[in-house]
C-alpha cells in the first residue's frame, strides 16, 4: 500500500529559483512600478522583457528535459500536510513564454495608447499583478494553490476591466465579471473538497497517483492508502467521481466564458483594449482550459461529455451572437467565446493536444486581432475633439481604413484569416485538429452525439462570415465617419500608429502563419502538436472515457483528407456569403450604417446574445431577489423578532432582579447595617462615662468569661 | 530575687557575672536611657529655643537604638540575667519597629499643628515620657519572668498616664486620671492572677521547669481562673475585650502623635507577652476557648462601636481594638504559620497605624479638628493626601491591593489551617466571626473615603494646600503598605528567619 508521504517527498534544487523567477519578477514590477511615475512604463516593460527572456532560457534549455518538480511544505495540520509544488513540464514551460511575451507585447503597446491616461502607473502595477498570479497558476501543479493564484487572477481582472471606474459601464462591468466567476469559482471549490475528502491531499501528483489506485466497487469510489503511518480508507458513492470533475469544471466555466456563465466577458470590453487583448483574449480567459488540461486526467466519462457539450454549445452561440455586432470589441469578445468554446469542446472530447494547440494559437491570433482593433480605436479617438463626438469602437464610423491605415490593415488580416481557419494561418491548423477529433469522436460514440459534431461545423461557416463582416465593414468601402459628423469637419484623417502600437500588432499577425508550427496543413505534422502529448485517464476503467489514442487508426484516415476539405469550404462559404452581404455598396452594408439596431428576429436573437442577459436579469434575477427579500423578512421577522423577544425577557429579567436586589439583598444589607448600628449603640451605651463603670464593666465581663469556661 | 537565685542555685558572683555579660546585649536599652537622662539634662540646662535640641536628641538617640537592635540580628536565643531576659530576633525585630515607631511619633509631632508642636519640643517631658515608654515596650519583648513583666507593663503604663494627662486641659486631665485607675484596677487583677500562678508553681519564671510542671498538676478549675486574672493585665495593655474600655477616651483626649505611639507599640508588646504566656504554658491547658471568646468579642465591640464613632481618633481606637482581636487569632492557631502570620499582621499594622494617624495629624493641622465631618470634600482640592487616606483604610479594611490584605490573608488561611488539623469548633466559629467582622469593618473604614471624596467642601476659609514634605512623608508610609501586597513574599521570607521558641 502507498503511503502519502512517499508521494509527497519534498525536494529542491538551484533551479527551482530559476522557476521561481519567473513569478518573483512580475510581483517586484508590481511593488516598484508605482516608484517610477512617468518612467513606470519603461520599467515595467523591462522588468517584463527580462522574464520573457528567462521563460525562453527555460523553454528551450528544458523542453526535452525530465519532468523536473519541486516540492516544499506550506504547513501541516496534523497528519494533512499542505503543500507547495511546482511541476516544470512542456505545458508550463510553453504556458510562460506565451503568458510572458503577450504580457510584453501588451506592456510596449500599452506605452502610446495609455500614454494620457492619469493613473497610467497604477496602470503598469495591474498589469504586474496579472502577471504574476497569471504565472501562479501556470506553474503550480497543486490545485489549492492554483485556487489562489486563479483569485489573484480574477481580482486583477476586476482591477483592469474597472480600471476606467468613473464611467459607470465600467465599474458594473466588473462587478459583473467578478460575481460570473464567483459563481463558478463556488464549484471549483466543491471539486477541491471532494478530491480532499477522498485523497487528503491538494497536491496534483498525489492527487493522481492516487486516483490511479483508486478502484469502482459496487459503484463505490475507493480510495486505499497510508497518511503518517495510518491506514486510510475513503470510499464514497461513485457519482461524487463525476461530481469532482464536473464540479472543477464549473470553475473553468467562469473562468473560460463558457455557457451559461459567458454573459461577463462582452461587457469586460469597458476594460482598457490592450487589457483586453492580454487577460480577456489570450491569457486570463485560456486559464480555464489550462486548468481542464492539468486536470484532464481525473476526469472520468460523463464529466467529459458535460465538457463537450458546454464547450459545442458555447462555440455555436457565441459565433451566432457575434454575426450582428456594431461594436468591433464585442464582435472580437463573441469570437472569443466562441474559439474557447472550441478548446472546450476539445478537452471534453479527450483532444487534448488538439485543445491546448488551439489555445496557443488562438492567443496569439486573437491578441493580433485586439491590439490591431485597439490601433483603430485609438486614432480615430485622436479624431475626437470638442465639435466631433463619436463612438471609436462602432463599425458604423469605420470603413475604407485600409487606405488609410495599411499596415494595421495587414495584421488584422493575417490573425483574422487565421480565425476564420482558412489554410496557411496557424487556426486553420489547430481547429482542423478539434474538428478531425470530434469527428472520430462521433462517429465512436454515436446516438445522439453528433449534436456537438453539427454545432462545431455550423461554427465555422459563421466564424468566417462574421470575420469577413469585420473585415468589410472596417477595411473597405468608404470612410463612413464625415458622412455621419455632416456639419463638423475632421481635422484629419486616421493614419496607422507609430511603432510601439505597430510592431506588437505586426508581431503578432505573422505569428499567425502556420509557417511558425510547421510546414505542414496537418496538425499532426507540427512540432508544438507532437510536443504536447495526450496522457492516458487514471480514472478507474469502468468511469474512464475512451481515450482517442486507443481509437482505432481507420477512423482517422478516413477523415483526414474529408475534414479539412469541409471545413476549407465550411470557411469559404462563410467569406462568399459576408460578401454578399457586406460588401462595399451591397444592401446590407449600405442598411447597416443607419440602423439602431439589426431587425427580424434572427438578428435580434443574435445582437442580444440569445436574450442571455435578460433571461438572467428578468426572470433568475427576480428570483434571487425574491430569495433574498425572503431571507430578509426571515431575518427581520423571525430571527430579529426571537432576538428582541430574547432582549425583552432579559430586561424584564433585569427588572425583576432588580426588585430582588432592592427589596431582598439591598434589604439584607441594610438589615444588617441597621443591625451593626444597634448593636454599636448598644455596646457603645455600656462604655462611656464613668470610669468606676468601667471598671466594674470589665470585671463583669472578665467574670462571665470565666463563667462561660467553667460550665 | 533571692528566690531566683535560690532556684538556681547560682553564686552571687556568678551572678553578677551573668548581669556584666547581659548588660553587653542591652546596648538598645542603655542607649535608651541615655537618651532619656539626654533629654532631661538639655532641659534643666537650656532655657530657650530647645526644640532643635530635643528633636535632634529624640531623633538621632532612637535611630541608634534601631541600629544597635540591627545589628545584634543572630538567629540564636540569648538568656540574659538568668534567664530572666531572652533575646531573640522575633524580639529584636519588634525592637527595630519600635524604635522605628518611636521616630514617626517624632515626625507626627513634627508636622503637626502649633500646640502639638510646643508639647513635644517646648519641655522635654513629653519625649522623655517616649523614651521611657518604648524602654518598657523593649523591655516586655524580652522579658521571662512574670516579675519582669509586671514592672515593664508598669513602666509602660505610667509613661502612658503621664503623656494623657500631662497638660492642664481638663478633658486630657480627666482621661489620664480614668485610665490610670483602669489601669491600676487591671494591674491589681493581673497581680492577683500571677500570685496564683505562683502559688501553683513556686517559680516567676515561665521557662522553668517547675513552672510547667506546676502547671501541669495543678487542677483546671484554679488553674483557669489564675490565668484568666493574669491575662486581664495583658489585655488592658493589648486594648482587648473587656479591657478595651479605656481606649477611646484616651485617644480622643491624647496628642495624635502619642496616640499613633499607644495604638501600636504597647499592643505589640503586650501582644508578645501573651504570646510567651501561651507557647510556655503546657498542653493540658486549652488555650483556645479563652482567647477565642475575647478575640471574636474584641473583634465585634471594637467594629460595631467604631460605626457610630464621629471623631476619627475614637474611631481608630475602636477600630484598634478590632484589631487587638485579629491580632490574638495567631496566637490561638499555635502553629508555625500562625505565629508569622501574626507578626505579620503585627508589623503590618504597626505601618498602617502609623500611617493613617500621620495623615490624620495633616488633616488635623488644616483643620483643626479630628471630627470625620471636618474631612468633607478634602480629597477634591487635596487629591494627593486623600488618595493616601484611602489606601491606608483599604488596608486596614484589609482589602487589596494593600498590605492589610496579605495580612488578614494569612491569618486567617493559618485560622483554616489549624481548624483542619484540629477540628476545634471554637477555630470555626472564629474565622466565621473574622470574616463577618472584616465586612462590617468596611462600613466605618470606608466612611472617611466617603466624606473626603463625596461630599462637598465646606467654605469656612480653610487652607486647603498640601505641603509637600507631608506628601512625601505620607508617600513613605504608604508605599509599604503597597510593595508588601505585591512583594509579600519578602516579609514572609523574612518571617521564615524568625525563631518564635525563647
Amino acid at each position: 500500500m502507498i503511503d502519502l508521504h512517499e508521494i509527497l517527498t519534498f525536494n529542491s534544487s538551484p533551479f527551482m529559483y530559476l522557476v521561481l523567477a519567473l513569478m518573483a519578477v512580475p510581483l517586484f514590477s508590481f511593488f516598484t512600478t508605482g516608484l517610477f511615475g512617468k518612467k513606470a512604463p519603461l520599467w515595467a516593460s523591462f522588468l517584463l522583457l527580462l522574464n520573457t527572456g528567462l521563460a525562453v532560457y527555460l523553454l528551450l534549455t528544458n523542453i526535452h528535459a525530465e519532468l523536473q518538480n519541486f516540492r516544499g511544505q506550506w504547513f501541516q495540520l496534523g497528519n494533512i500536510s499542505i503543500t507547495l509544488n511546482i511541476m516544470v513540464d512542456e505545458l508550463m514551460l510553453i504556458m510562460s513564454v506565451i503568458v510572458n511575451f503577450i504580457s510584453l507585447l501588451v506592456h510596449v503597446f500599452s506605452m502610446e495608447y495609455m500614454k494620457h491616461d492619469k493613473r497610467l502607473s497604477l496602470y503598469y502595477r495591474y498589469l504586474g499583478l496579472f502577471t504574476f498570479s497569471m504565472m501562479g497558476i501556470v506553474l503550480f501543479y497543486d490545485l489549492l494553490l492554483m485556487f489562489v493564484f486563479w483569485e489573484l487572477v480574477g481580482l486583477s481582472s476586476f482591477l483592469l476591466i474597472g480600471f476606467w471606474f468613473e464611467k459607470k459601464s465600467a465599474s458594473l462591468a466588473a462587478n459583473k465579471a467578478f460575481i460570473m466567476n464567483r459563481i463558478g469559482d463556488a464549484g471549483f471549490i466543491t471539486g477541491l473538497m471532494i478530491l480532499f475528502t477522498q485523497f487528503q491531499s491538494f497536491d496534483l501528483e498525489a492527487i493522481k497517483t492516487l486516483m490511479l489506485l483508486s478502484e469502482i466497487e459496487d459503484g463505490n469510489w475507493i480510495v486505499h492508502f497510508m497518511n503518517n503511518g495510518e491506514q486510510v480508507f475513503n470510499s464514497i458513492d461513485g457519482r461524487w467521481l463525476s461530481a469532482a470533475g464536473i464540479a472543477l469544471f464549473c470553475g473553468a466555466v467562469g473562468k473560460s466564458a463558457q455557457f451559461p456563465l459567458q454573459i461577463w466577458l462582452p461587457d469586460a470590453m469597458e476594460g482598457p483594449t490592450p487589457v483586453s487583448a492580454l487577460i480577456h483574449a489570450a491569457t486570463m480567459v485560456a486559464a480555464g482550459v489550462f486548468m481542464l488540461a492539468r486536470i484532464f486526467v481525473i476526469l472520468d466519462a460523463q464529466a467529459l461529455e458535460v465538457v463537450a457539450i458546454v464547450g459545442a454549445v458555447t462555440a455555436f452561440m457565441a459565433a451566432i451572437a457575434a454575426l450582428s455586432q456594431f461594436d468591433i470589441k464585442k464582435v472580437l469578445a463573441y469570437s472569443t467565446i466562441s474559439q474557447l468554446g472550441y478548446m472546450v469542446l476539445a478537452m471534453g472530447i479527450g483532444a487534448y493536444s488538439a485543445g491546448l494547440f488551439h489555445l496557443i494559437t488562438h492567443a496569439f491570433f486573437k491578441a493580433g486581432l485586439f491590439l490591431s482593433a485597439g490601433i483603430i480605436i485609438h486614432q480615430l479617438h485622436a479624431l475626437e475633439d470638442k465639435d466631433v463626438s463619436f463612438d471609436p469602437q462602432d463599425m458604423r464610423v469605420m470603413g475604407g481604413l485600409r487606405k488609410h491605415m495599411p499596415k494595421t490593415f495587414f495584421a488584422f488580416l493575417f490573425c483574422a484569416l487565421a480565425l476564420a481557419g482558412l489554410p496557411g494561418f496557424s487556426g486553420f491548423l489547430s481547429k482542423d485538429a478539434i474538428l478531425l477529433n470530434l469527428s472520430a469522436w462521433t462517429d465512436h460514440k454515436g446516438g445522439g452525439f453528433y449534436i456537438p459534431e453539427v454545432l462545431a461545423f455550423a461554427t465555422v461557416i459563421f466564424t468566417a462570415f462574421y470575420t469577413f463582416r469585420m473585415i468589410f465593414l472596417v477595411f473597405f468601402g468608404e470612410f463612413r465617419l464625415p458622412s455621419l459628423i455632416q456639419d463638423a469637419k475632421l481635422k484629419a484623417l486616421p493614419k496607422d500608429g507609430n511603432a510601439k502600437l505597430m510592431v506588437p500588432a505586426l508581431l503578432l499577425g505573422a505569428l499567425s502563419l502556420s509557417l511558425w508550427f510547421g510546414f505542414t496543413l496537418e496538425a499532426e505534422g507540427s512540432w508544438l502538436y507532437h510536443l504536447i502529448e495526450t496522457p492516458v485517464f487514471l480514472v478507474p476503467v469502468s468511469y474512464a472515457a475512451t481515450s482517442l489514442i486507443d481509437i482505432p487508426e481507420r477512423y482517422f484516415e478516413a477523415l483526414h483528407t474529408i475534414i479539412p476539405a469541409v471545413s476549407i469550404g465550411f470557411a469559404f462559404i462563410g467569406f462568399v456569403l459576408a460578401y454578399l452581404a457586406y460588401k462595399p455598396g451591397a444592401k446590407l452594408e449600405k442598411a447597416f450604417v443607419n440602423r439602431r439596431e439589426p431587425v427580424g428576429p434572427l438578428g435580434q436573437i443574435s445582437f442580444y446574445h440569445w436574450y442571455q442577459d435578460s433571461l438572467y436579469t428578468k426572470i433568475i434575477l427576480p428570483f434571487i431577489l425574491l430569495l433574498s427579500r425572503c431571507l430578509a423578512w426571515f431575518d427581520a421577522q423571525i430571527i430579529d423578532r426571537f432576538l428582541d423577544g430574547l432582549a425583552k425577557l432579559a430586561v424584564v429579567l433585569g427588572h425583576v432582579t432588580k426588585w430582588f436586589d432592592k427589596y431582598f439583598v439591598d434589604g439584607l444589607v441594610n438589615l444588617t447595617a441597621t443591625t451593626s448600628g444597634k448593636v454599636g449603640q448598644l455596646t457603645r451605651s455600656i462604655q462611656s462615662g464613668k470610669v468606676q463603670t468601667f471598671v466594674v464593666m470589665s470585671f463583669v465581663f472578665l467574670l462571665l468569661i470565666l463563667l462561660l469556661l467553667m460550665f | 530575687m533571692r528566690a531566683v537565685l535560690a532556684q538556681q542555685n547560682i553564686s552571687l558572683t556568678n551572678f553578677l557575672n551573668q548581669v556584666a555579660e547581659g548588660l553587653g546585649y542591652l546596648q538598645p536599652e542603655i542607649t535608651l536611657v541615655a537618651t532619656l537622662i539626654l533629654l532631661l539634662l538639655f532641659d534643666l540646662i537650656f532655657k530657650k529655643n530647645k526644640a532643635f535640641g530635643f528633636t535632634a536628641i529624640a531623633s538621632i538617640g532612637f535611630a541608634l537604638v534601631g541600629v544597635l537592635a540591627l545589628l545584634q540580628w543572630s538567629s540564636e536565643t540569648v538568656s540574659l540575667f538568668g534567664g530572666m531576659l531572652s533575646l531573640t530576633n522575633f524580639s529584636l525585630l519588634l525592637k527595630v519597629a519600635f524604635s522605628f515607631g518611636g521616630l514617626v511619633t517624632l515626625l507626627i509631632a513634627w508636622r503637626g499643628k502649633d500646640e502639638i508642636k510646643a508639647e513635644f519640643f517646648k519641655s522635654g517631658e513629653t519625649l522623655i515620657m517616649l523614651a521611657a515608654l518604648l524602654l518598657g515596650a523593649f523591655f516586655m519583648t524580652m522579658t521571662m519572668n512574670l516579675l519582669l513583666v509586671y514592672v515593664s507593663i508598669e513602666l509602660v503604663s505610667i509613661a502612658s498616664y503621664i503623656l494623657t494627662g500631662l497638660t492642664g486641659d481638663r478633658k486630657r486631665s480627666e482621661a489620664g486620671i480614668k485610665y490610670l485607675i483602669f489601669g491600676a484596677a487591671s494591674s491589681a487583677i493581673m497581680l492577683y492572677g500571677m500570685s496564683w500562678l505562683y502559688g501553683f508553681t513556686g517559680t516567676l519564671q515561665l521557662d522553668s521547669d517547675s513552672f510547667y510542671a506546676g502547671l501541669t498538676a495543678v487542677p483546671m478549675l484554679p488553674l483557669i481562673i489564675a490565668m484568666v486574672l493574669t491575662l486581664a493585665g495583658f489585655l488592658f495593655k493589648l486594648g482587648a475585650f473587656p479591657l478595651h474600655i479605656w481606649s477611646p477616651d484616651v485617644y480622643e483626649a491624647t496628642p495624635t502623635p502619642t496616640v499613633a505611639m499607644f495604638s501600636a507599640i504597647p499592643k505589640l508588646a503586650a501582644l508578645t507577652i501573651v504570646f510567651r504566656l501561651v507557647q510556655l504554658t503546657p498542653d493540658t491547658f486549652d488555650w483556645v476557648p479563652i482567647l477565642t471568646i475575647v478575640a471574636i468579642a474584641s473583634m465585634t465591640v471594637g467594629n460595631f462601636s467604631a460605626l457610630w464613632q464621629k471623631d476619627a481618633k475614637r474611631m481608630l481606637a475602636y477600630s484598634s481594638i478590632a484589631h487587638a482581636g485579629f491580632l490574638l487569632v495567631g496566637i490561638i492557631t499555635h502553629s508555625e504559620t500562625g505565629n508569622e502570620a501574626m507578626l505579620f499582621y503585627g508589623l503590618v499594622y504597626l505601618i498602617m497605624n502609623f500611617a493613617a494617624f500621620f495623615l490624620i495629624n495633616q488633616f488635623e493641622s488644616i483643620t483643626g479638628s479630628t471630627k470625620i465631618d471636618s474631612l468633607k470634600g478634602l480629597g477634591r482640592s487635596m487629591p494627593f493626601a486623600g488618595v493616601l487616606m484611602v489606601l491606608v483604610m483599604v488596608s486596614l479594611t484589609g482589602l487589596p491591593p494593600t498590605a492589610g490584605f496579605n495580612a488578614k490573608l494569612y491569618i486567617f488561611s493559618a485560622l483554616w489551617e489549624a481548624f483542619g488539623q484540629q477540628e476545634n469548633s471554637w477555630l470555626l466559629w472564629l474565622f466565621i466571626f473574622g470574616l463577618f467582622n472584616t465586612v462590617v469593618s468596611l462600613f466605618y473604614y470606608l466612611k472617611i473615603p466617603y466624606m473626603l471624596f463625596f461630599k462637598e467642601l465646606q467654605p469656612n476659609g480653610i487652607q486647603t494646600k498640601g505641603r509637600s514634605a507631608d506628601y512625601i512623608i505620607g508617600t513613605l508610609l504608604v508605599l509599604p503598605l503597597l510593595l508588601l501586597f505585591f512583594r509579600s513574599d519578602w516579609f514572609v521570607d523574612l518571617m521564615n528567619t524568625i525563631n518564635f521558641v525563647f
